[in-house]
């Protein structure tokens, strides 16, 4: 007996519209799984970037001495965060710099090396103080929720958005090692050569970031954050290969992160992960603000000596004068000094430059070693500054001709540097401490040696019982100017101190010749 | 008597016309789910990377243009025939959100259901400014 065929296709029709109902029914459903997925991702990206924008936002302040050090380097609030943090290194590794420099020129002492150690200590206190809140993941929940909460899940069985999965997976990252980081430096700020690469495609002198730098025994660490760079998202693999459980610091306890992962999860349980570098795009000039050089000049002294025997000493100001003296001497013979021309190297003298460097004394060598050290040092405070504008600065500042107000400050103001009497500078910048010393040893940097000009005298010598006198004779007369040089570290401002002393010696010798008789 | 029997010639191909009747309109309406799912799948990327591009420009203006611009770069076709940025908002330095309009039409359409409007929403941080940063005065 035949089977009866008919109909067969009909059925087979059935079952495959069936099938095919639900190949499409799967289809579907698949499609809105990979949909939930790839919003919880892109919401979770979207939270990813917020949360770097906002690892900025996180304060630490200084709450101990040595870190109130770099109070000059904090915000306008006094607050440190991710975009100074490496203004406290740079100011702390400058200033070891400074006291390396000192042991070079064997201008070092037991307080520098002090100071030293107190502004590492301060530096990598606030900067772990600061590490310890980027490491906390609840400080982000919020900046996570609030842009995550804006880009629902729409497809998932009821529509929901994605917040921050709160657990302690949230890890950080040390991303871009040896990259640049946000500090601009200029090598002619530096007391000394810092051993340090500078970053590859760096238009500029930049300290590197994540990468040791060596001064004294102690290690530096700057975080990198390159130029032209903005927060944005990274790959894992690049995360994962700078955690600091892959590769660590040598010589920095508590890094400060630039890099974050964060985990995002939608009500009906997708979880996910993103990774954010972050980048402020501000950055700095490296050196220490407040800070100033501090420049006394003492009185000048006139000395008189007869057979270089001391006979007597007196000041005298920073204006030509003209005075007269006399002495007696152990011998009983009166020498006295008449006229005494003082002050003439001060002649033309109008500003504290002229009286610094008067180039009647003719040494303009040793004069611009002087300005060199200067420079330097005002460098520190400001990049790119130059000699001109030092000599700009000291020859718009009028000095006591009197010479009994003989300290001076160079110190910053409104964004330029200037020069002032120490009265007026400690009442212009208040953060200067006037009991604080530069903490190096003293050194002669220069000198200025004159003879015969340019201050002169005439000079006779009498013997009162006989009268027999010999004279008026011009005294070969000696200037003689010091440079002394105090390095500082910084350590309270203070970058140095120069002190300037000159003494001009009216030497007379000789023996009273009796007086012709008339006959 | 003579019997009368059915002609059976034909009955496969009546068969299948019947059936078919049945399975091409299924396949079709496959078709179209897959394109709509596809076109969502297309405009949810083209909003996030329309809101991740103006999120990195540095004004409200040059936001908006840059979201337009990528959203004028997706190629039009018979089935998407049209994208645009259907809303726009810039919160100064906060965030911008950025909602796509995707004009789809079925390759196989139905009546009452030539085609369909398709939107996508994206809100990303805005991170094109540097950071704003209060500086000691001296």
């Amino acid at each position: 007996m035949k089977r009866n065929a008919r109909g067969a296709v009909l059925g087979l029709a059935v079952v495959l519209s069936v099938v095919m109902l639900i190949l499409i029914g799967a289809f579907f459903k698949l499609s809105l799984f990979f949909g939930v997925a790839d919003e919880t991702r892109n919401a979770t990206d979207a939270g990813a970037l917020n949360v770097g924008k906002h690892t900025f936002d996180l304060n630490v302040s200084a709450s101990s001495g040595d870190e109130h050090q770099f109070d000059d380097v904090a915000d306008a609030n006094k607050k440190f965060n991710l975009t100074n943090i490496n203004r406290v290194w740079a100011k702390a590794m400058l200033a070891n710099a400074n006291v390396a420099a000192m042991i070079a020129d064997n201008q070092s002492s037991p307080l520098a090396l002090l100071h030293a150690q107190q502004l590492y200590q301060g530096a990598e206190s606030i900067s772990g103080k600061l590490a310890g809140e980027l490491k906390k993941p609840e400080n982000f929940y919020s900046s996570f929720d609030s842009i995550s909460s804006g880009n629902n899940v729409r497809l998932a069985a009821t529509p929901t958005s994605v917040a921050s999965s709160k657990n302690k997976d949230w890890q950080t990252s040390y991303v871009d090692r040896g990259e640049a980081s946000n500090i601009d430096f200029d090598p002619e700020q530096l007391p000394i050569p810092v051993p340090f690469t500078n970053p590859a495609k760096s238009a500029s002198f930049k300290i590197p970031g994540y990468q040791a730098i060596p001064v004294l025994d102690k290690k530096f660490y700057l975080v990198s954050m390159k130029d032209n760079d903005r927060t944005h998202l990274i790959n894992p693999e690049n995360f994962n290969a700078n955690k600091l459980e892959n590769k660590g610091f040598d010589g920095w306890k508590n890094p400060v992160p630039n890099a974050f992962s964060v985990h995002g999860e939608s009500a009906n349980n997708n979880l996910a992960m993103s990774w954010v570098q972050v980048n402020p795009q501000y950055k700095f000039n490296l050196g220490i603000p407040h800070a100033y050089v501090k420049i006394k000049i003492d009185r000048n002294k006139a000395r008189y000596t007869f057979a270089q025997q001391p006979l007597g000493e007196e000041n005298y100001e920073f204006r030509p004068s003209v005075t007269s003296t006399s002495f007696t001497t152990p011998a009983q013979l009166k020498v006295t000094f008449v006229p005494v021309n003082l002050g003439n190297e001060y002649a033309a003298a109008n500003s504290l430059y002229d009286v610094m460097f008067p180039t009647a004394l003719n040494a303009k060598n040793e004069h611009s070693k002087v300005l060199s050290t200067l420079l330097q040092r005002c460098r520190e405070i400001r990049k790119g500054y130059t000699l001109d504008q030092l000599v700009k600065v000291l020859k718009s500042t009028a000095v006591d001709p009197t010479g009994l107000q003989n300290e001076f400050y160079i110190f910053p103001s409104k964004n330029e540097l200037t020069a002032a009497l120490a009265s007026q500078a400690l009442s212009q910048a208040r953060w200067i401490n006037p009991l604080t010393q530069a903490d190096g040893s003293k050194k002669e940097i220069a000198h200025e040696d004159s003879i015969g000009q340019p201050n002169t005298a005439m000079f006779t010598v009498t013997e009162p019982i006989t009268g027999a006198s010999i004279g008026p004779i011009p005294a070969v007369t000696q200037e003689h100017g010091t440079f002394n040089w105090i390095p500082g570290s910084g350590f309270d401002g203070c970058l140095g101190e120069l002190s300037i002393s000159r003494t001009t010696q009216f030497p007379a010798a000789g023996v009273p010749q009796p007086k012709e008789t008339e006959q | 008597m003579k019997s009368v029997r059915r002609d059976r010639k034909g009955h496969c191909f009546i068969e299948m016309a019947c059936g078919g009747i049945m399975l091409v309109p299924l396949m079709l309406f496959g078709l179209d789910v897959l394109t709509i799912s596809l076109s969502c799948s297309i405009n949810d990327h083209l909003a996030k990377e329309a809101a991740r591009v103006a999120a990195n420009q540095l004004s409200g203006g040059a936001a908006r243009s840059a979201a337009s611009k990528v959203v004028d770069r997706l190629r039009k076709s018979p089935i998407i025939t049209n994208a645009n940025v259907n809303k726009f908002e810039y919160d100064n330095k906060n965030r911008v959100a950025v909602q796509t309009e995707l004009s789809v039409r079925m390759p196989a359409p139905f009546p009452f259901f030539e085609g369909t409007k398709i939107y996508a929403r994206a809100v990303e941080p805005i991170v094109g400014h540097p950071v704003e940063y209060a500086e000691q005065m001296d």
